[in-house]
């Protein structure tokens, strides 16, 4: 495809600080190359801002090839935009055309508290994680990959779950920014694989209680999150998690 | 020695619920419950199409069901209390949940695109409420009394009597629905009713975890299939007793 050139307006969330109200501001987005990633673009606005003695804005963005999961925004209503799994980082701007609006706001969950500007704590999420997704792994030789046989089917679904990157376009995603499709996918991950089994009831009834504490929502089966996945997660794993937080919590010892 | 603490299911229960997916799981459970009588009255008040038996008359055999229920207490009030204590989980749960949604979100989107929601599932507390506050207004049009006149029926219509001396379900229903306000406001309410069950039903298996690659869309096809089953035989009541001929209270 052709390389276009277009000029663009951003309507973009601007909040000082965590305490400070927030608001939108408009820039003009001049001379913008279709080839460019839509993080590139705002690199572009930003350095215009730097150039103009004003302060750019904040996002949040580390490895620029859609497997980090820091990059985020809510562009046009839509977690990670307008594109099928692809996180912000590797949406390119010939998904837009010449004279467009584009709103850009932050994650928007009780939950993910703004920072600055387009910049959400998600550090609930690792509070999550460190309540009980991991197995735990004591001393002594690694066994050999091949000693531990899984059905090719079952490392199927457990890999599908394990794609999650924890950027959180879930909760952005939910009406009810609810982060059982996170939840659901790292409970899966270990459900799925024999290294998971000893520590599976404890680890679901941890995980839920803390995300319960950390004040996201409930699911109520839209599933929006499973459509702005970037990795495109399948609500499949909030029936599992839903499956195991009632085995655990029932027969927990 | 075991390390296992003492057994409590009270305990365990009750830590269960309290929790958002235990939450969820018996709203599911007490709708599944509300789901089950909706057919069961449906079945019942459809049996007033049924013809007159051999010397009897119209009406006889919806006027002998209710004469039946009335005077078979166990089964009347067995479903009475199953049905008011599903009723309250369902509404206080459902509420617990929804209010805890909202607050997870204290800053709304200036722009925000679905993609998969379906306004079904979008207005499920709006359906609730309306339909609970119809089934309100149901008990007291057929059950209790209506405490004032609407649209010339009273409490009158409980004191019908057919030829047996049972109540005359059946003149009720023809006076009630001679009138087309009643038939409008049970038709809006009914379809309220369908709307809310149709995100009730899709989403039922999914919040019981019963999600399947090749079970699950069989089992949303049933579930709009049911829920078609039940707009037809609701609605047909009210439509079909309209267009019988006018009858003096």
């Amino acid at each position: 495809m052709a390389e276009r050139k277009m000029n663009l307006t951003l309507k973009v969330w601007r909040q000082k600080n965590k305490n400070a109200r927030g608001d939108f501001e408009t820039y003009a987005a001049k001379d913008i190359s279709s080839d460019m990633s839509f993080l590139e673009m705002l690199d572009v606005v930003n350095e215009g801002l730097i150039e103009g003695g004003k302060e750019p804005i904040a996002f949040d963005h580390d490895c620029r090839e859609g497997i980090c999961g820091m990059c985020s925004l809510v562009i046009n209503g839509q977690p990670h935009g307008p594109d099928d799994g692809t996180t912000t980082c590797q949406l390119h701007m010939r998904k837009f055309s010449d004279g467009d609006t584009i709103v850009i706001e932050p994650w928007r969950a009780k939950a993910f508290p703004v920072l600055k500007d387009l910049v959400t704590d998600r550090s609930a999420f690792d509070r999550i994680i460190q309540a009980g997704g991991y197995v735990s792994v004591n001393t002594g030789g690694a066994p050999d990959a091949n000693a531990v046989p899984i059905p090719k089917a079952e490392a199927d679904l457990a890999f599908d779950a394990a794609t999650c990157i924890g950027c959180g376009a879930c909760v952005a995603a939910c009406p009810n920014a609810a982060a059982m499709l996170f939840v659901g996918a790292k409970v899966s991950q270990f459900k799925h694989l024999p290294q998971g089994q000893p520590e599976r009831k404890s680890r679901v009834l941890n995980m839920i209680g803390r995300m319960d504490q950390e004040g996201f929502g409930n699911c109520t089966n839209h599933y929006e999150c499973e459509a702005s996945c970037p990795k495109e997660i399948p609500v499949r794993v909030i029936a599992e998690l839903n499956r195991e937080y009632t085995r655990a919590a029932l027969t927990k010892r | 020695m075991s390390t296992q603490t003492s057994f409590n299911p009270f305990r365990l229960v009750l830590d269960f619920f309290g929790s958002s997916i235990g939450a969820k799981i018996l709203v599911a459970l007490t709708g599944v419950i509300m789901w089950g009588f909706v057919i069961g009255h449906m079945a019942g008040n459809l049996q007033v199409f049924l013809p007159a038996p051999p010397d009897g008359y119209w009406g006889q055999q919806i006027n002998d069901y209710g004469h039946f229920l009335k005077s078979t207490p166990a089964l009347l009030w067995g479903t009475r209390i199953t049905l008011i204590g599903a009723v309250f989980l369902h509404i206080g749960f459902a509420f617990r949940l929804t209010m805890k949604n909202k607050a997870a979100r204290p800053s709304r989107y200036a722009m925000k695109r679905s993609q998969k929601s379906t306004v079904f599932g979008k207005i499920m507390p709006v359906s609730g409420i309306v339909v609970g506050l119809f089934i309100l207004f149901h008990l007291f049009h057929f059950t209790i009394g209506l405490p004032v006149e609407v649209m010339g029926v009273s409490n009158d219509i409980l004191q019908y009597q057919d030829q047996a001396g049972h109540h005359d379900v059946y003149k009720m229903l023809r006076v009630s629905f001679g009138q087309v306000g009643f038939v409008a406001l049970y038709t809006i309410c009914n379809l309220l009713l369908l709307m809310h069950l149709v995100h009730g039903t899709q989403s039922v298996w999914q919040t019981l975890g019963l999600n399947h690659k090749s079970w699950t869309p069989i089992a949303r096809t049933l579930g709009w299939l049911l829920v078609a089953a039940i707009a037809a035989g609701n609605l047909s009541i009210p439509f079909v007793v309209m267009s019988y001929p006018p009858i003096a209270p």
